[in-house]
């Protein structure tokens, strides 16, 4: 048996990451240490789906299929909504990129206005974190191929 | 007399390998702090709209962190361990859903019958500390509450049980005591119901052999 301890559960739950030179400039740093965050929080950062979607919607499906399902007529719903409505859906799902990323930065501390002004220089900490938290597969590298087309003409 | 209160290895994985935590019994008082009521999945629940059901189900996931702080430890310097914050209940990640199962069944919430049993037998190294002066505070909090509606008629229920009164349960009994008076008393009412089936002669009877 592996007892846990504090000091071993601190450092295989906390990743530091490389910033892209923007972030770097504007955090005047050259990485930060992001740590892991549950799927049970990650959820519920989510907005409240509108009734309108859901509506109708079986709840007995597979998870995956559920989830087509579900996107399927999110988008429908979006092509309809009042402008107001719309608007208010997706800035509060984009704000869940920015909200996961202030809870699970360690170092710097950052609060969810602070993270949101590092604009699209958010995005690959916040894949990096949904990676390390198993919420989504990490990608792997693409194996370098041979060049096609008019370079490999020439 | 006091019965000793329940421990025993919770082991996850952690950044791929495993680690064992300690889960302990506590008050029933404490244990259901912030429980919600009705309980999500239950008859009841299901007899909410959509959004009573999805405030219900987040509350359900807050209790689940609470109930981790709350009986969950993790040994700081040498033997003493003290309880996980809820930082590093967050920091358990995918593996926050298995502590919890872990948990419940080491308790005796979730049997091996039931569907995400889980449960260490390996055993607990001896001279355990466990210390946390920071929880009195709470602790007291919640014995001093009345619980909810339906909770409350399960404590009268099961207090009925034992011949004691609700508050002794409250705020004496360990929570793993609670759940096996509970269960013990749907083991009866089960044996009892299956008689009344068969048309045969209560239970008491069936248990020393007599059946019709």
């Amino acid at each position: 048996m592996t007892l846990a301890s504090l000091n071993g559960l601190m450092h295989a739950t906390q990743t530091e990451v490389e910033l892209t030179s923007a972030a770097s400039a504007l955090l005047s740093r050259k990485s930060v240490i992001l740590r892991k965050i549950p799927a049970s929080t990650f959820r519920a950062l989510f907005p409240i789906v509108p009734r309108e979607i859901l509506e109708g919607l079986p709840v007995d499906l597979p998870a995956a299929e559920f989830n087509a399902r579900l996107r399927e007529r999110e988008l429908a719903w979006l092509e309809t909504a009042p402008g107001a409505e719309r608007r208010r859906y997706r800035v509060e799902l984009e704000a869940v990129k920015f909200a996961a990323l202030a809870i699970a930065l360690v170092e710097p501390r950052m609060t969810e206005d602070e993270v949101e002004r590092l604009g699209d220089e958010a995005a690959p900490l916040y894949l990096r974190l949904l990676a390390f938290s198993n919420l989504i597969e990490e990608r792997k590298p693409e194996p370098e191929t041979q060049a096609v087309g008019e370079d490999a003409a020439a | 007399m006091k019965t000793p209160r329940l421990k025993f290895p919770l082991t996850l994985e952690i950044g791929g390998e495993p680690m064992t935590f300690i889960g302990r019994d506590m008050l029933v008082g404490w244990f259901f702090q912030g429980f919600p009521d009705p309980m999500p999945l239950t008859d009841c629940w299901k007899r909410e709209g959509p959004e009573k059901r999805r405030e219900l189900a987040v509350a359900m996931e807050a209790w689940h962190d609470q109930l981790l702080c709350r009986g969950v430890w993790i040994p700081t310097e040498g033997s003493t361990c003290r309880r996980l914050t809820p930082e590093l209940v967050q920091r358990l990640g995918d593996q926050r859903d298995r502590a919890v199962r872990q948990y419940l069944s080491g308790l005796g919430w979730v049997t091996p019958d039931d569907k995400g049993h889980e449960l260490s037998l390996e055993p607990l190294p001896r001279g355990l500390r466990f210390d946390d002066p920071m929880a009195d505070a709470e602790r007291r909090g919640a014995l001093t509450r009345i619980p909810s509606k339906n909770l409350l008629a399960a404590l009268t229920f099961v207090a009925d049980r034992a011949r004691t009164a609700p508050h002794v349960v409250w705020r004496r009994w360990g929570i793993s005591e609670f759940i096996w008076t509970w269960r013990a008393r749907n083991a009866e009412k089960e044996a009892s119901q299956r008689a009344v089936v068969r048309g045969a002669l209560p239970a008491e009877f069936a248990e020393i052999g007599i059946e019709a």
